[in-house]
């Protein structure tokens, strides 16, 4: 049960809100400036390059903008196939807009991501306001302030990452949720499960999480003071729901979905290293000082929280735990008990992206901690230097490490170069054999040749729409226009006319001079190397060349 | 007369022997043939035991305990130690910066001791460095060993809790002093033995309060429950 507020204290507050409101206001729009200048400043050039994740965001949402069909022609999918990963559709859907307003561009694909994450300061801001309501405005707005310059939600922003737009509608369902608890107003419940199915059809993790805290808050709801008019109440919200969810736990269930299941959980191992897992979203040490192994995933040298904060951590989370019971404490516990599974359960060592909920809580407990220091700190000077101390270290870490060593140390992760070479072999008439044995490389081309979808659907290889969901693996080879992306088939290919594109570990010197290669041109990175080199096959030569070689054997 | 003996005196001291040798980590110094480590660890447990919940400031002067035993083994290599590769980096790094002055204030040696001190720090008070040896983010070059069975991780978590609640905070600044000196050496694993008391203390509190809560909710209060919450 919620305990009696302190009706002495919230006037106290009322009074300092309206003395302080336009000043408060003023600190408001000061956060979101500088959350928006953060997520939006270069960011089609920062971070550098374009990941094949984002490309395929973006040509997909370019697809169905231009035919209404996906890349592999199938008509407004329910789940994107991409690279047979089943990508969740709405970041595609809503990418849509900005493309056809800014056309297809880095920037374009950045930005619904960049804008979710600006408008979830407002969120934090809403559901801090509601969680902590015996606290006074400067604790709402030190929560806003933390998530707008916080390392974590400024990179997420800054990428094409489906996991920032679930982590929005994710919040905008709790918010919502807990307004229809306050208000007693089924409405915004009905609104609320819109969210929350918004938000489990915006990224893997949020499939588990978004219906985990949907009905757990619901429950909890219910248990606080159990009437049949709020059962009657919350019984429409729930049951569209789980009709709108039902699609999910069709993926789930067909081989697609299994397949998924079993690349992403590999081999889980024993149930203690699952927990070694699930804990190490927990440690210190994760969260404060090491960044996310995944080096697409994290600044060079900055963890998803400033190692600064490790203090009002530890002090939050005693202030937490001190807390009184009630059902509002029960919302951030279940956030932190759950956010982490979908990533413990994938294997990563630490992933920053998959545990991206976790990000909420986490806030919250480091906001308890700061307001704890800032009860203990008693001399203002002293206020004003930790102040400057800690707000000036974060942003010269932040800048360190988003605009100097990321470029520099971490292009080559985020598949620079692609850009380059396609404005180079768009020059080119002849054959084109991009070497990749993945396969996954075609689609940063299509995306920066902005190659027409209908041309695409008729000239790559077939696949089965009529078996779209249920085609679990992926082909690898792909092949357009004068465009083929594959790996080399050194017996066949040297004997054909064309230009071989590969990275330099690919193609060794001997290899080039054994097969009468000619350099045609190299892509290079901003450490000055090269990424990509290009080689005109001699098909001539090397046929003259085993006609030698066999004579001499004979 | 001897089962309130037993209740009040032999059943924590069997508790407390359990957590002090309950543990792969102590074995270890065993089986390394460290001894003088092996007794000190064992030494500074039952000193915390005994002082934790006596009154004054005497107490404290366990903390300079760690500061003593570092001074008098000296030899170990610090964070101020910089080989080739660090030195390297920060050339490296200083070449990005278009201003060599901006360069120099971002990308210097003194920041390569701070991350290098950084670095022991947390991984000092990483809960898979003690609970799971170092599993699933094992540093390079390390022999990780497994210190304490994962099973036990709750029972050190409600000790610690409880620790905090009372006030009792004797075990959480001697780990705080050894952890902000031993932080200067690194490997952090040269003395991180000194943090085994800290974790073998907290252990046996959780299993106390486990004991107490599940006695408890079982009966009614009894002298033992009574002696144990003692």
């Amino acid at each position: 049960m919620s305990p009696m507020p302190d009706f002495g204290r919230c006037r106290q507050n009322l009074i300092f809100m309206k003395k302080n409101n336009k000043f408060n206001l003023i600190i408001f729009f000061f956060i979101f400036v500088l959350g928006f200048f953060l997520r939006f400043y270069h960011l089609g050039s920062n971070p550098p390059g374009l990941y094949v994740d984002e490309a395929a965001l973006g040509y997909n949402a370019y697809s169905i903008l231009e035919t209404g069909r996906d890349e592999y022609g199938k008509i407004l999918p329910l789940f994107f196939r991409s690279f047979a990963d089943y990508k969740m559709p709405l970041y595609i859907y809503l990418s849509v807009l900005p493309i056809k307003l800014l056309g297809l561009n880095t920037f374009s694909v950045r930005c619904l991501s960049a804008l979710s994450g600006t408008l979830s300061i407002f969120l934090i801001f809403g559901l801090v306001k509601l969680l902590f309501r015996e606290k006074n405005k400067g604790f709402w707005l030190t929560a806003a302030f933390v998530f707008s310059f916080l390392p974590w939600s400024v990179f997420m922003s800054r990428a094409a990452f489906e996991a920032n737009l679930a982590l929005f509608w994710l919040l905008l369902g709790v918010f919502l949720q807990l307004l229809s608890f306050e208000k007693d107003d089924c409405r915004y419940f009905f609104l609320a499960a819109f969210s929350y199915l918004l938000s489990a059809y915006s990224y893997h993790a949020e499939r588990f999480l978004s219906p985990i805290i949907f009905l757990s808050l619901s429950f909890l709801w219910l248990r606080i003071d159990f009437r049949k008019d709020r059962l009657v109440k919350l019984l429409p919200g729930m049951l569209v729901f789980l009709l709108l969810f039902l699609p999910q736990l069709w993926l789930f269930s067909s081989p697609a979905g299994q397949a998924r299941i079993k690349a992403l959980l590999g081999s889980p191992g024993e149930i203690k290293f699952l927990l070694a897992r699930y804990t190490s979203y927990f440690s210190p040490r994760n969260l404060f000082f090491d960044p996310d192994p995944d080096l697409q995933r994290s600044y060079p040298q900055l963890s998803v929280f400033y190692s600064w904060m490790v203090i009002p951590f530890f002090l939050g989370l005693f202030s937490f735990l001190r807390k009184p019971r009630d059902w509002r404490k029960w919302v951030i516990v279940l956030f932190l008990l759950f956010s982490p599974l979908p990533a413990a359960f994938a294997g990563d060592p630490f992933s920053a992206l998959r545990a991206y909920p976790l990000i909420f809580p986490l806030i919250l407990i480091i906001t308890l901690g700061i307001e704890q220091c800032w009860q203990k700190l008693k001399s203002a000077w002293l206020k004003i230097l930790v102040v400057f101390l800690t707000i000036g270290i974060s942003f010269f870490s932040l800048y360190r490490n988003s605009f100097i060593l990321l470029p520099k140390e971490r292009f080559s992760a985020w598949s620079y170069g692609y850009k380059l070479l396609a404005d180079q072999l768009l020059k080119k008439g002849e054959p084109v054999l991009i070497d990749d044995p993945l396969g996954s490389s075609y689609i940063e081309l299509l995306f920066f040749e902005q190659y027409p979808p209908a041309f695409l659907h008729q000239e790559r290889p077939k696949v089965d729409l009529s078996r779209y969901y249920d085609l679990g693996e992926w082909e690898r080879q792909v092949s357009w226009r004068n465009f083929e992306v594959r790996g080399i088939f050194w017996e066949k290919d040297v004997y054909e006319n064309k230009l071989i594109v590969a990275t330099p570990l690919a193609v060794s010197a001997d290899q080039v001079k054994e097969h009468f290669f000619t350099k045609a041109f190299a892509i290079l990175g901003s450490d000055g190397r090269a990424i990509f080199n290009g080689y005109q096959t001699n098909p001539g030569l090397k046929r003259e060349d085993d006609r030698k070689k066999l004579q001499l054997v004979k | 007369m001897k089962v309130k003996q037993f209740k009040s005196f032999g059943l924590p001291l069997l508790i407390f022997i359990f957590s002090l040798l309950g543990n792969y980590w102590i074995w270890s110094f065993w089986s390394k043939n460290k001894y003088w480590e092996f007794l000190l660890m064992i030494g500074i447990s039952c000193l915390l035991v005994l002082f934790n919940a006596r009154k004054g400031p005497a107490k404290f002067l366990l903390l300079f305990l760690p500061l003593l035993v570092i001074l008098l083994k000296p030899g170990s290599k610090t964070i101020f130690y910089l080989n080739d590769l660090d030195i390297y980096s920060v050339n490296q790094r200083r070449s990005y910066y278009q201003n060599p002055l901006l360069g120099r204030f971002f990308e210097n040696k003194l920041n390569r001791y701070v991350f290098n001190y950084e670095k022991n720090l947390f991984e000092g008070i990483d809960i898979n460095y003690y609970f799971f040896a170092t599993h699933p983010r094992e540093r390079l070059g390390v022999d990780e060993i497994k210190k304490f069975p994962e099973l036990v991780l709750p029972l050190f978590l409600i000790g610690l809790y409880f620790s905090l609640k009372r006030k009792q905070l004797l075990s959480i600044f001697y780990f705080l002093s050894s952890l902000l000196i031993a932080a200067f050496f690194s490997p952090i694993d040269t003395f991180s033995f000194f943090f085994f008391p800290f974790l073998v203390i907290n252990i046996y509190f959780g299993i106390k309060e486990c004991l107490i809560f599940f006695i408890s909710t079982r009966r009614k209060p009894s002298p033992l429950t009574d002696e144990l919450d003692k």
